[in-house]
């Protein structure tokens, strides 16, 4: 009697599923032994970090695996009390978009780039409820309606290019719910957006949720959006479930190590120095990076792309200056054009110097002291240069005098400083993890000691116990090499926790600007408010 | 350690030759093709008209490397004939010859021809006839599988087989030297033109639209109806237009590339552009041209080739793999020129084609899903 009773309450139920794969004739187990239920109506969060299987237990519900993984025979996905891993995939193909849907982390590489967006969403209605394209079309623009699209008319007829990150995922997000799945699996559905968006999205998703009573399986590796938007959390890693539990006993009260780890791997403010007084090391006035949008068959200059516009501020000696903005607003063009890799308009002096005019030979003596670190660390180290041709390339460059085996120690010195073992000196960047890379592209900035280092987005592609590392590293040589960073980040607790003063900038312009603790408590102006607000924490 | 790193492949690259060996038909063509390769290399040494080495009258004597005048064995020609009867019977009765296999050079004329140049491959005569042209007949000394024809002769009696291997290393060499000339150009003009982008770029590409609109075909013939165009300078006519072939390769690998973040790394440390190309961005682009290398090598050959076979190609003698099919055209009653020059084209192609493919496939980075 009570038996029957889950079952009915039970939407999905998954029991025992292990999932290999084979390689080189070794099996290698992905997913071990993996139990959790969704119940109607619930929200619940898949929780991990990258490699952990949250993709792979999704794309398991949804039948959606690659054809060499091997799914263990004990394995059960029930759904609405039929096993979807028994069923055919002509029957599957049945519940795939109409009781169960799915949104993925890129919005635009989801959607085809070359049907215009009417078609992508009433094609799922076509498909699923038999309409024709003509009557498909009312019942498209009241779903475009419904997930917050302004101007349907129009977008009606626009290809998916022509829309921003938010919008897109919009639209995925109508196609999921077109046929009122009653299961909707969102695969990091705001990952590739910009916080504000990412707040407005998932509330969109907790509306949509209400009305049409779906449950929603949430897979995110960002503990303020569990917190936020889920009722239950399953925290993954490795491929077991580690922890399973309401959403508030799990922040409250974690059983498992490595849930603490997690939840501990919070960003948090730890070190605090006056600097009023001590010297300036950059100043920038009136900066400027203005495309010109050139038309007509003259190539008249009809207008400006106004990328950085009129910005200036100065960093003192070991200080640590936030750039926050949305994607867009011109933090990176900004942060590449003081150190001098695109050209620009405006001064920049750099201790006693102006950088501005100088030609790129005359800057390759300024290079030894202002340095860069990149965002992507897969893409910031040349693939087939071994670690100790990668970081000891500026002191070559650089042409400073030093035997072979005088190099061999300096490299050595840095790769220890940024806490990557020297006998890894030989190996090629695709043997090591992204937070690895990250520290070998730190090592690479820090070998020629500068004054000064750019940070565009150096952890915005890590996981977030990788984060902290990175962000403890930052803090460690800084204190320890005096340096001044400037950190560009569009993610306020990145900033919140390392940086003494912030500016925000949108659509090229300096919003606000002061000292960090200022701005991220109580913000001034109204952009500045709606970042903020945005923000998720799971402290607030 | 510094001796071993620099013999120690990456693991891209033993991933590489792995795929490369996995390809069946790609290692057998390319097995194949170094055995010809070699051989035609040291074709002196087995085919020729000179012997390997002799021995004459107590001195030991190399006339594969060194010319002997004729008085030294008793005639008077300024370079000794040694296929001549008269000297090959003194030789050996003051000492002794080792020949190589094939006693033919591609300009060697054979005078003991059993029937009236083209004739046809001498395992196709019976022995009888085929002996007719020897002083002694069918008990001729000199009647022996060491003097047969194995492909017929051409039209001026000279072997058929022996043009062929010659024909091929000078084809394959034509090749190589062609192909390495315009890749070089090729990559750096690509490079440039695509690492600084902008006016650059333009202009360049402008002036590549504009020089590979000039028919090339035509100009080399009213070139050669001019001067008769030696090895270099048609290499030299034919590079003037080969070296565009690359360069959109290049060119959009470096525009691809030039933006990554390692390179911008790079810049930020300082490196000058010079070293930026070749060290970060030639390595990326180099796959995309090693796999297009073998087809312009295939390339290389076919305008040769076609260029003999007008007669506007390499001087009349040269052994050559177009003039030969020319050759077989004008002679269709003697269908052993036609077929022989067929197949040796067809078949350095075709395995220089399996080769280039299974590179190609080696080096793409797909194959380590598979």
């Amino acid at each position: 009697m009570t038996n029957n009773i889950i079952i009915k309450k039970n939407l999905l139920e998954i029991s025992n599923l292990s999932l290999s794969f084979m390689q080189d004739n070794n099996e290698i187990n992905i997913l071990d032994n993996v139990n959790f239920k969704i119940r109607k109506k619930q929200t619940i969060s898949l929780v991990g970090e990258s490699g952990s299987g949250k993709s792979l237990t999704a794309l398991s519900i949804m039948g959606l695996l690659p054809s060499s993984a091997i799914l263990s025979k004990s394995s059960k996905v029930v759904f609405d009390s039929e096993n979807l891993i028994k069923v055919s995939s002509r029957d599957m193909d049945k519940i795939r978009g109409n009781e169960i849907s799915m949104i993925f982390q890129e919005p635009l590489s989801s959607l085809n780039p070359l049907h215009r967006i009417q078609k992508q969403i009433a094609e799922i209605i076509v498909l699923h409820k038999g309409n024709s394209y003509k009557s498909a079309k009312s019942l498209t623009i009241e779903l475009m309606h419904k997930v917050g699209i302004k101007n349907v008319p129009d977008k009606l007829e626009s290809f998916p290019h022509q829309l921003s990150g938010g919008e897109r995922q919009r639209i995925m997000i109508a196609i999921a719910i077109a046929n009122e799945p009653k299961l909707l699996i969102a695969d990091e559905p705001t990952t590739a957006l910009d916080v504000t968006t990412q707040f407005k999205v998932l509330k969109l998703l907790k509306k949509l949720q209400d009305e049409i009573g779906m449950s929603i399986l949430l897979i995110t590796h960002d503990l303020g959006i569990v917190k936020n938007f889920s009722d239950e959390v399953c925290v993954m890693k490795d491929g077991v479930i580690v922890e399973n539990n309401d959403t508030e006993k799990i922040l409250l009260k974690p059983q498992h190590d490595y849930t603490r780890h997690l939840l501990g791997s919070q960003l948090e403010k730890n070190y605090e120095k006056d600097l009023s007084s001590s010297e300036c090391i950059l100043k920038v006035d009136n900066l400027k990076v203005w495309y010109p949008i050139k038309k007509g068959i003259f190539n008249r200059r009809s207008h400006y792309l106004k990328a950085v516009d009129d910005v200036s501020f100065l960093l003192r000696k070991g200080e640590v200056l936030g750039i926050v903005g949305e994607s867009g607003s011109g933090k990176t063009t900004l942060g590449l054009a003081i150190v001098r890799l695109i050209s620009s308009k405006g001064k920049i002096r750099f201790n006693q110097d102006y950088i501005d005019n100088k030609s790129f030979r005359e800057l390759r003596k300024y290079r030894r002291d202002i340095q860069v670190v990149f965002q992507d660390p897969y893409g910031s180290l040349s693939p087939r240069m071994t670690i100790e041709q990668i970081v000891e390339e500026g002191l070559i460059a650089q042409k400073i005098n030093l035997t072979k085996s005088e190099r061999l120690l300096a490299v050595c010195n840095v790769l220890s400083d940024v806490g990557i073992d020297i006998s890894a000196k030989d190996r090629y960047p695709h043997e090591f993890s992204g937070g690895q890379r990250q520290r070998i592209a730190i090592a690479r900035a820090l070998i020629l000691k500068p004054k000064f280092i750019m940070l565009d987005e150096p952890t915005s592609s890590l996981d977030v116990s990788i984060q902290l590392q990175i962000i403890k590293l930052l803090q460690n040589l800084r204190i320890k090499y005096d340096l001044s960073y400037i950190f560009i980040s569009h993610d306020l607790k990145v900033i919140n926790s390392i940086a003494d003063k912030v500016i925000v900038m949108n659509k090229g312009k300096i919003i606000e600007y002061g000292s960090a603790t200022d701005i991220l408590q109580n913000p001034k102006n109204d952009y500045t408010k709606e970042l903020v607000s945005s923000s998720l924490s799971i402290n607030s | 350690m510094e001796k071993f790193n620099f013999y120690k492949f990456s693991p891209l690259a033993i991933r590489r030759i792995k795929n490369f060996r996995a390809n069946k038909r790609g290692l057998w063509s390319l097995r194949i093709f170094s055995i010809i390769f070699i051989i035609s290399m040291f074709a002196e040494f087995f085919m020729n008209d000179r012997p390997l080495l002799m021995f004459y009258k107590g001195e030991m004597l190399a006339p594969v490397f060194f010319d002997y005048p004729e008085e030294k064995f008793g005639g008077f020609l300024a370079k000794t004939d040694y296929r001549d009867p008269m000297i090959s019977e003194e030789i050996s009765d003051n000492g002794w010859i080792i020949w190589p296999p094939i006693r033919y050079h591609y300009s060697t004329i054979n005078y003991e021809l059993p029937v009236p140049a083209p004739s046809p491959p001498t395992y196709m005569i019976n022995k009888d006839d085929r002996c007719v042209s020897y002083n002694n007949y069918a008990n001729d000394k000199d009647c022996t599988i060491w003097n047969w024809n194995w492909l017929g002769t051409d039209d001026q009696g000279r072997d058929v087989l022996a043009r062929l291997i010659y024909g091929f290393r000078l084809s394959i060499l034509f090749g190589l030297v062609l192909t390495s000339l315009s890749s070089l150009i090729g990559i750096m003009a690509g490079a440039l033109q695509g690492y600084f982008g902008g006016l650059v770029d333009l202009i360049s590409q402008r002036f590549i639209e504009v020089w590979t609109s000039i028919p090339s075909l035509y100009l080399l013939i009213i070139i050669s109806s001019v001067i008769v165009p030696s090895f270099w300078l048609l290499l030299f006519i034919l590079l003037l237009f080969s070296w565009v072939s690359l360069v959109g390769v290049v060119r959009a690998e470096f525009l691809r590339a030039r933006n990554f973040e390692y390179v911008t790394a790079a810049r930020a440390l300082g490196v000058a552009n010079f070293k930026i190309m070749f060290k970060h961005l030639l390595p990326n682009a180099m796959v995309a041209t090693l796999t297009f290398v073998p087809f312009l090598l295939n390339g290389s050959i076919v305008t040769l080739t076609s260029l003999d076979f007008l007669g506007f190609g390499l001087p009349p003698g040269s052994p050559s793999l177009g003039e030969l099919l020319a050759q077989g055209k004008n002679n269709i009653h003697a269908p052993w020129l036609g077929l022989s020059g067929f197949f040796g084209i067809a078949i350095i192609l075709s395995l220089l084609i399996f080769i280039g493919e299974s590179v190609r496939d080696a080096f793409d980075p797909r194959k380590i899903f598979k």
